[in-house]
């Protein structure tokens, strides 16, 4: 028998008998429901409450020593491992502790989403160089006079950097990225937020590249997951080159809404478009786009589970900022392949829809080369009079308005629109001002009845 | 309200009681090693416990909740034992309940020399040869690093063996 396993057996013999503890669950929930209302009460308070609260009520309580100040000098020992990230609760945006510096010996630093414009939170905390963070934090300069400056209405992110210590305990840190550009911990107000902010970022992808813990498999997204309005799909922390799986969502830029459609990218394809799209460094062209070259999205997910979206608008790279441009051919056929499972969208009327959207769809089944499908939305009584020749078609809707004349048709209607017919070469075509006369059929469905091309409208090239 | 389980709680809560019915003794093994008193040792249970009970529905009944409660409990030991229990009873006396086993001086010696032994070494110790956990585990549930493991390690196992409790078994 060898040392360790001497002193392995020992030691097990060693302990008594537990002795029999029926409540014991019950004791542990008892106990971690007082841990959290304390918490929740003491430590943590939402700014509007702060100022009553600050006066009456000791903070920063630890979950199991009820009127205890964590000194902020304190430095309790570090523990990573029990971070759950994805278990964490962030404070509100403007949460407030009873401290105006970060005390060393947090554990974990999570960010998360303040007031202003929204972005994705990393799910990962910052479990290394927690300190150094805290020193970041600490080093800006007090602002003297908070709240008296006049700032510029601009808007841009707001963050909270939530320093988590071992006794459950947190110190939220707010960072306004916009206005006055502030920084708050507890009552005290700093500047100069974007360098918490960045050295988070910093470190967090330091972290990252370090971890030998294997990424998990993120959930390939899906089209309509990033939502620019709310900040999902915005990442402070990963770029779109890190994603490792995605969909290809592709829209045309028709007439009629539809939903982009999307295709799985396998991991070789997403390879290829990853590397052709790192090669682009020039501006790219924003003219409009015609509707016969489908835009595209690349919507992925990192190792790490961030939403990162990469653009490809009217078929050209756009990083957002300008640049980007075609993609190159190996590229470009890895898209024609993923392009063409999804198939293009084709419009469908019912007697839903208005005498404009029918407008809409009859353009975009030109466009789209679906004659037959474009002749049916003519009405029984009219004369059929489709475009030749014609590369594609442009029409503007202007107005829409009821005919009373034309009562052989119910709900006779005219939409005006600036249209044209450009030819395949792409040459400049002036608009006309069209009239479109639409009537509903036998099934309520808005029909055309005639198309009238007007004048000329001189729109310069 | 205190004690009470309410809606939506009582099917988690009635998991998590099967978990701490099955586990709750081994748990309270490992902190009997820590501490060397029972209560204490069903305080820092109820403790690590109650720290992990938000994390139940995350991670529920798997290995997974099992090795969240031990890290913990252990980090919790280190961390907080001087507070928590300031005063700390390094106490070498028997357990209430013996258990058969080696010879009972020398498990008194052994006991007494655990109790020698610095929060870290003895959570090392508990750690690496009760729990079974590689240095590198070790590391990542006290939060230091694998050499701060090995070196603490080498110190506890010098401290024990100078205890007659080890060097009369060497000696058989």
């Amino acid at each position: 028998m060898s040392d360790d396993d001497r002193l392995r057996d020992q030691l097990q013999a060693l302990v008594p008998h537990p002795p029999p503890t029926p409540g014991r669950a019950a004791a542990a929930r008892d106990l971690h429901h007082r841990s959290r209302r304390r918490t929740t009460v003491a430590v943590v308070t939402v700014a509007a409450v702060a100022v009553v609260a600050l006066a009456t009520a000791p903070l920063l309580t630890s979950g199991d020593e009820p009127g205890v100040t964590r000194p902020a000098t304190q430095t309790p020992t570090p523990t990573p491992s029990p971070a759950d990230p994805e278990a964490f609760t962030c404070p509100a945006p403007r949460a407030q502790a009873d401290t105006d510096t970060v005390p060393a010996g947090a554990t974990a630093v999570h960010l998360c989403a303040g007031s202003g414009t929204g972005f994705d939170a990393p799910t990962d905390a910052l479990v290394t160089d927690v300190d150094e963070l805290a020193g970041v934090v600490n080093r800006q300069p007090l602002v003297t006079a908070p709240g008296q400056n006049v700032c510029q209405t601009d808007l841009g992110p707001g963050y909270v950097l939530a320093f988590e210590y071992a006794d459950g305990s947190i110190v939220p840190v707010g960072g306004d990225l916009y206005g006055c550009h502030e920084l708050r911990v507890g009552t005290s107000t700093r500047g100069h937020p974007e360098r918490p902010w960045s050295r988070f970022i910093a470190l967090l992808r330091a972290q990252r590249a370090a971890s030998r813990v294997a990424p998990r498999i993120p959930h390939r997204p899906a089209c309509g997951d990033q939502r620019f309005d709310t900040g999902r799909g915005i990442s402070p922390v990963a770029g779109p080159d890190e994603m490792v799986a995605a969909t290809l969502c592709v829209s045309y830029q028709t007439e009629t809404e539809h939903d982009p459609q999307g295709v799985p990218v396998p991991a070789r394809d997403l390879a290829i478009l990853l590397a052709d799209r790192a090669s682009h460094h020039d501006p790219v062209s924003t003219e409009d786009c015609d509707p016969d070259t489908p835009s595209w999205e690349l919507v992925g997910a990192t190792a790490w589970g961030d939403l990162v979206t990469a653009d490809g608008w009217c078929g050209a790279w756009n990083d957002g900022r300008g640049i980007g441009g075609p993609p190159g051919p190996a590229a470009q056929r890895v898209l024609d392949r993923l392009v063409g499972h999804t198939g293009r969208p084709v419009p469908t009327v019912d007697a839903t829809s208005t005498a404009e959207q029918v407008v809409a769809a009859y353009v975009d089944l030109l466009n789209a080369d679906l004659r037959d499908e474009a002749l049916a939305l003519w009405h029984p009584l009219g004369t059929p009079d489709l475009p030749v020749g014609y590369g594609h078609v442009d029409a503007k809707v202007e107005s829409v308005r009821p005919l009373r004349s034309i009562s052989a048709y119910g709900d006779a209607t005219a939409v005006t629109a600036l249209y044209r017919e450009v030819p395949p070469d792409g040459a400049f075509t002036d608009y006309r001002e069209a009239t479109f006369t639409l009537g509903r059929d036998q099934q309520g469905v808005f029909r055309i009845v005639h198309v009238d091309l007007g004048k000329v409208v001189p729109t310069g090239r | 309200m205190d004690g009470v389980v309410v809606g939506a709680e009582l099917e988690r809560a009635g998991s998590f009681d099967d978990f701490v019915a099955a586990r709750g003794d081994a748990l309270w093994r490992s902190a009997w090693l820590l501490t060397g008193d029972a209560h204490l040792a069903e305080d820092l249970v109820q403790t690590a416990l109650a720290k992990s009970y938000g994390r139940w529905d995350r991670i529920g009944d798997t290995g997974g909740f099992e090795a969240y409660v031990r890290r913990t409990l252990f980090t919790t030991y280190v961390s907080w034992w001087r507070r928590r229990w300031n005063g700390e009873r390094a106490t070498a006396e028997l357990p209430e309940t013996p258990t058969p086993g080696p010879d009972l001086a020398l498990r008194r010696d052994l006991l007494a020399a655990l109790t020698q032994l610095s929060r870290g070494q003895r959570a090392v110790v508990v750690l690496r040869y009760v729990e079974d956990l590689t240095e590198r585990e070790t590391a990542a549930v006290l939060g230091c690093s694998v050499g701060t493991v090995k070196s603490q390690t080498a110190r506890a196992i010098s401290a024990l063996r100078d205890s007659s409790a080890l060097r009369d078994e060497e000696d058989r």
